[in-house]
């Protein structure tokens, strides 16, 4: 009996699985795999170099984003730091892994829109895009347009761009109109001037300027060839005008012309109020003449007895100085949840970052032959993206929705100076009319800006190469400039 | 081969020193050339023994088949069923046996089958977006690699599998016919305890061996022959992507177009390094343990810890410190600490040097900087060794040359040199092939940099091959897995190069028998 | 024989001063980093090489503070040891099991393994890490702790050299002795060999336990969520991001400092057998 029970039971397992064999063996249909859970939240915010005012920000948004749709308010949102330069990285390795929501900068656009990591905002999400096309400047939302004209993420702000920083008790307006003259001045005080040739966001500028071209061309087939005209006679003739700039005043232990060591955030500023840095180049986020309140709710507590590490020492010092404490030795805060002093008025400190007397304006000319040429830069925004592989989308839409309105942006241009992309902020906000830095970099972009979705696959690193060799090369012979060029190009053209 | 070198030139330690270098390269050179002549020759043989035993195989699973009964027949169709259809003792056996066909047989329907069919293609579907903005799920082709690698290494376990159940039917329908008892449950057990256990010790570390190392091993040496990566503006890879056989064009690219101008630049800096790496670690370690060993000095073990706290330290702490410690800064005021010490205890005014070389673009800089960290680092490790050595040398041999009158030097040169150079030979290549392959160290020192353009590739001064593939493939935007692939591979024929030395000589292969 | 006495002298005299400077630059860069630990600033940046005033802020950051969220070296440490314990348990019985077979079990197989083992370890490791993280991905052991812990610990078998070795040096005999006696193979190992190998033993467990506490790579290509970072994983950040280093430097050097200190400890337990593995049986004479 029992064998033949076995023999039975054998049998049939054998004749199963033959026979699922079979019937599944041609099915090789695919299915998508999605990661997240509908009661989470990850987001990736950026944390900028002088405390984490970015995600700070954001994160006091929560409780209102949680008001506003009730229906959220047991999902857990978890901010995780995370520069918006290294988020399509960190996101195609493993794209259902990675964050719900996540701000990104232009430049990453088409990649991500190629690597599928951009939700589109169609269908349930619609009411996003159209809310988008009527709030924000159409510049920045074009930007994130795929080529269906689909909107595929939220503008959160249109800064990505630099300029000029100058020292305006040594250069005279005058001064500042002409790259040489600002070098030939500094020189002679034995006085730097920053300017970040070791990376590929600021070395084009004197190209982009002078009007050559450095981006993919689109054929009407949709393949991409990269194009650029750097090494025709007009690229070429600013090439040698670098090499003998570059001899002059970037190379030797007393160059004048330098780049930062590690960070240029905190070394511009810090060589500008010591003294020895007169003029840097660089964008809105480091700002001066600020101030900040101290907001102390929900999840950025400040505790009354250390020091949060994103606060400087000098903000300390007034905090502990000047904030008043409520019966519970916590904190008193008004209405907006700033604190105040005895007198009810918010306590506010000065942001560390640009000393008063530096100045932002437009980018300087420089001289090529007899003509003057302006400096280019490249600009753009930066945007708030939905993962599509995550399950919980519509709460991350909505979340995104939320950090990028009007008063997503208002609160990121006050922690962050980071300028706004609403227009109706850029049309009433005084603070935003007035912004100095904001104002020289829509100068500089009108002058020479330069909007770019995606760059070369070894443009980046071939620019900063280039840079460098300017600086450490003798560059004014014909032959090592030649060669130089002609790798940058080949480098470019690869794609 | 290095210690039989060695056994000769203990009795000729009177040829000049040059003569005894040149004849020990010559002596490797030919070595390696006889080795790998010699495994080229056999190949043919090999072949021949391979197709035979396959032939041999089927011989017999037809001469069993014939012979057997109709159980033994029904086992070529159900695994162990000439087992646990003849004695219930033989059930667990049986069964187990039907386990491995049930468990090959679900993989391959689930897994297995769907895989292996768009193994030739690495899939055809397309991930992309619907006009509701919902993203359909498309083919992916790692997955269809990886799993179709997977199932070809199962299949032929299976077959393995396959003929071993037809023996293993055929042999039990032989004891049954002899009037032999079968074996129950509980000696079945034993046998993997005695002489089986081989295999029960074996089994689960050579899995974890095949799905960690071998499988993506496999992988990557197929990813070689396609597009997987960055190409031609398309990021050719899963999930927005497929990527699909290409051929050798990786080999070309990497080799003869762009990469071709630089893959040899890398590997000579490779080979200089690891040589400088492997070299200077050893002497100045031979000597520092030489020093420390002499019978005067006081105090040997506190001198000998002074130095194990440097290896004892987790070496990405070490060495990223190493390259703050070395920082630079254009600005003389907020330089470096080495920098600092140079001014202010020292009073070297304005003394500012950008040790790695990674701000001012100096490569001879950062590579006697990486190879002075280096030192650093590694020195003790070889103190360590040698130590452990010079306390071991027979005092007598000692005695008996300096009755001979040899002085110090003469000494070191036919003792000490000889002896230590016998025990460390196979170690120092084993170090050597480490070493092309050390990433830590350039990683974590200068990341490969200062960063160069040669005709249109940008390459660092210090790249290793290894660092090079890492910028390759890794936490990049634009990665290149195919490219990686291929310098992977050619990472490995670099090393087992000289690895081959080690594979021959080792003691622990050949000697052990000797040793028990 | 007064000369050869003083020549003597003068020789042990130079060997102590250099010594005694080399010990002084070896050292120096370790001093530096646990003065720095103690240093009232955060940054990298000082215009003095050591700290001008001391205090034990930084330790007390690593595991509490306001930026703990971000920066939770308690929770790494936590991880780091769970996968640490895990990985060594695991690598230790696999390569004890493996070193046994290949040292005391003759089978057709055995040379063939041997040099399979050497062949893989000559790729570099990170070559298939793609791919290794791909096949974890679909047991959904990715960006998990556990994951991560097996892939630092599955293929350990590969690693069967030094206790091979030490395996080999033990006399045959006793295995025939036990084999007379009746003793099948199982109980060989695990009643007499185990025993006789205590030292190979606490150095493969603490090799093991180590391993996972150096590691950069493999977790930072492994793990995605902060919160399961290892610590090499997480600490890396503090010191090589630009835009970081001027904040957390000094703790960098606190949280190394913190896990260097154990480390140091076994590392000094181990390093005797690693001698012996080293040297191996030549090193008897």
């Amino acid at each position: 009996m029992k064998k033949i029970l076995a023999t039975l039971l054998a049998s049939a397992m054998t004749l199963t699985a033959f026979g699922g064999l079979v019937a599944c063996g041609g099915s090789t249909e695919p299915t998508q795999k999605l990661g997240g859970s509908m009661d989470e939240l990850i987001v990736w915010a950026p944390e900028s170099s002088h405390g984490s005012e970015g995600v700070d920000g954001y994160k006091s948004m929560i409780a209102g984003f949680k008001e506003q749709y009730p229906q959220y308010k047991d999902v857990k949102i978890t901010f995780q730091a995370q520069p918006e330069g290294e988020v399509e990285t960190k996101l195609a390795t493993d794209p259902a892994a990675g964050a719900d929501v996540f701000f990104f900068e232009n430049g990453q656009t088409n990649n991500m829109l190629g690597k599928n990591l951009l939700q589109p905002l169609v269908g349930d999400l619609s009411k996003y895009a159209d809310a988008i096309k009527a709030r924000d400047g159409e510049a920045t939302w074009k930007g994130v347009t795929n080529s269906n004209g689909q909107v595929m993420a939220f503008p959160a702000t249109n800064d990505n761009g630099w300029f000029l920083w100058y020292n305006k008790d040594f250069f005279t307006t005058d001064d500042v109109k002409s790259l040489d003259t600002m070098l030939a001045k500094a020189k002679t005080d034995g006085k730097k001037i920053m300017f970040n040739y070791g990376d590929g966001w600021y070395m084009p500028s004197f190209w982009q300027g002078a009007g050559n071209i450095m981006d993919f061309e689109v054929a009407a087939n949709g393949s991409k060839t990269y194009v650029t005209d750097i090494d025709n006679a007009k690229g070429k003739e600013v090439a040698k005008t670098l090499a003998t700039m570059f001899k002059t005043y970037a190379s030797g232990s007393d160059a004048t012309l330098i780049k930062p060591s590690s960070d240029m955030n905190s070394e511009i500023p810090n060589g500008m109020r010591a003294g020895s840095v007169v003029a840097g180049f660089i964008g809105t986020w480091v700002q001066n003449g600020g101030e900040r309140s101290f907001y102390n709710n929900g999840d950025t507590k400040i505790p009354t007895d250390v020091k949060p590490d994103w606060l400087s020492d000098g903000e300390w010092a007034i905090l502990t100085e000047k904030g008043a404490k409520d019966e519970d030795g916590q904190w008193k805060v008004n209405k907006n949840g700033n604190i105040v002093d005895e007198e009810g008025n918010e306590v506010k400190a000065p942001i560390a970052g640009m000393p008063e007397f530096a100045v932002p304006t437009a980018c300087p000319t420089f001289k090529v032959g007899e003509n003057d040429v302006q400096m280019g830069t490249f600009y753009g925004g930066k945007y708030c993206g939905v993962n599509p592989r995550r399950v919980n989308k519509a709460c991350a839409a909505a979340f995104a929705d939320w950090m990028t309105n009007e008063n997503g942006q208002l609160v990121r241009y006050t922690k962050t100076k980071a300028g706004p992309t609403n227009k109706n902020l850029l049309e009433t906000n005084a603070t935003i009319k007035n912004d100095k830095a904001l104002s020289a970099l829509s100068q500089q972009i009108s002058l020479g800006g330069y909007s770019q979705q995606s760059q070369a696959s070894k443009f980046w690193d071939s620019m900063a190469a280039f840079g460098n060799a300017l600086a450490t090369k003798d560059c004014t012979v014909e032959a090592t400039l030649n060669t130089e060029l002609d790798n940058l190009c080949r480098a470019m053209r690869l794609g | 081969m290095y210690n039989s070198n060695n056994n000769q030139s203990w009795k000729e330690y009177n040829r000049p020193w040059y003569q005894k270098l040149g004849l020990a390269i010559w002596t490797y050179i030919r070595n390696v050339g006889l080795m790998i002549w010699s495994v080229i020759k056999s190949i043919p043989f090999k072949l021949r023994d391979f197709v035979f035993a396959i032939g041999r195989c089927f011989q017999g699973l037809w001469y069993r088949f014939q012979k057997g009964d109709w159980r033994t027949r029904m086992s070529y169709l159900i695994f162990g069923f000439g087992c646990f259809s003849r004695s219930p003792k033989q059930f667990l056996k049986g069964f187990a046996w039907l386990a491995v066909e049930a468990l090959f047989v679900v993989y391959m329907v689930f897994l297995g089958g769907p895989n292996l069919a768009m193994f030739g293609t690495l899939g055809t579907i397309e991930e992309g977006f619907d006009e509701m903005g919902n993203l359909s799920a498309g083919h992916n082709s790692l997955k269809i690699l990886i799993f179709g690698v997977a199932t070809l290494m199962l299949l032929v376990f299976f077959v393995y599998m396959y003929v071993k159940n037809t023996k293993v039917a055929y042999e039990t329908q032989k004891r049954v016919e002899a009037g032999k008892p079968l074996s129950n449950a509980r000696q079945q057990i034993n046998y993997a305890l005695n002489d089986g256990f081989h295999v029960t010790v074996l089994t689960l570390p050579i899995i974890g061996i095949l799905l960690i190392t071998v499988l993506p091993l496999l992988c990557n040496i197929l990813i070689a022959f396609t597009n997987y990566g960055y190409s031609d503006g398309v990021f050719h890879s899963p999930p927005a992507h497929l990527f699909t056989w290409k051929g050798f064009s990786a080999f070309s690219f990497v080799f003869a177009q762009s990469y071709g101008s630089i893959i040899w630049r890398v590997l000579a800096w490779t080979l200089i390094w690891a040589v400088f790496a492997t070299f200077t670690n050893f002497f100045f370690g031979m000597f520092l343990a030489m020093m420390i060993n002499k019978k005067s000095i006081k105090l040997k073990p506190l001198w000998r810890i002074c130095f194990i706290l440097v290896i004892a330290v987790p070496d990405f702490v070490t060495l990223l410190m190493m390259s703050r410690f070395f920082g630079y800064s254009p600005d003389v005021n907020l330089t470096g600490p080495f920098n600092l010490i140079l001014q202010q205890w020292f009073g070297i005014k304005g003394a500012n040097v950008d040790w790695f070389g990674t701000y001012t673009m100096n490569d001879t800089a950062a590579r006697v900087m990486v190879i002075v960290v280096n030192l650093w680092r590694g020195m003790p490790f070889t103190m360590l060794a040698t130590s452990g050595i010079l306390m071991n040398i027979p005092e007598e041999l000692y005695e008996s040359s300096r009755i001979d009158g040899a002085g110090p030097i003469r000494r070191f040169i036919s003792i000490t040199f000889p002896y230590i150079m016998f025990v460390m030979g196979p170690q120092l290549i084993t170090t050597f092939t480490g070493n092309i392959n050390n990433f830590n160290v350039i990683f974590f020192l200068t990341g490969g940099g200062p960063d160069r353009n040669i005709d249109g590739q940008i390459i660092g001064a210090t790249d290793l091959l290894v660092t090079w593939l890492y910028s390759m493939t890794i936490e990049k935007q634009f990665p290149e897995y195919n490219y990686g692939a291929v310098i992977g591979l050619f990472t490995f024929l670099v090393s087992s190069f000289f690895a081959l030395i080690v594979f021959n000589s080792s003691k622990s292969i050949k000697q052990e028998d000797t040793f028990q | 024989m007064i000369g050869l006495r003083s020549k003597r002298i003068l020789t042990d005299t130079v060997i102590y001063v250099v010594l005694l400077v080399m010990v002084v630059i070896w050292l120096f860069p370790l001093v530096w980093m646990i003065l720095r630990a103690f240093d009232t600033q955060t940054g990298f940046t000082s215009t003095t090489v050591f700290p001008e005033a001391y205090t034990f802020d930084n330790f007390i950051k690593l595991f509490k503070g306001d930026d703990y969220e971000s920066y939770p070296y308690g929770q790494w440490l936590v991880n780091t040891l769970f996968i640490a314990i895990g990985s060594c348990i695991i690598s230790t019985m696999f390569v004890l099991m493996v070193s046994y077979a290949l040292s005391r079990l003759r089978f057709s197989a055995r040379k063939k393994l041997m040099n399979i083992a050497l062949v893989l370890g000559l790729f570099p490791g990170f070559l298939s890490m793609v791919a290794l993280y791909y096949i974890f991905n679909q047991f959904e052991l990715t960006n998990s702790r556990v994951g991560l812990m097996l892939a630092y610990s599955l293929a350990a078998g590969t690693g069967y050299y030094i206790v091979k070795g030490f395996f080999d040096t033990v006399p045959l005999a006793i295995d025939e002795a036990a084999r007379i006696d009746g003793a099948s193979k199982n109980r060989i190992f695990w009643q007499m060999i185990i025993p006789l190998s205590k030292p190979i033993i606490v150095y493969t467990i603490l090799t093991n336990f180590i391993s996972p506490w150096c590691d950069y790579i493999m977790a930072s290509v492994f793990i995605h969520d902060p919160t399961k970072y290892t610590i090499a994983a997480g600490i890396r950040s503090w010191v090589s991001d630009r835009e970081v280093v001027n904040k957390m430097f000094t703790r960098f050097c606190a949280g190394s400092v913190l896990i260097s200190v154990p480390i140091v400890i076994l590392f000094m337990i181990m390093q005797k057998f690693y001698v012996a593995g080293i040297t191996g049986g030549a090193a008897k004479g």
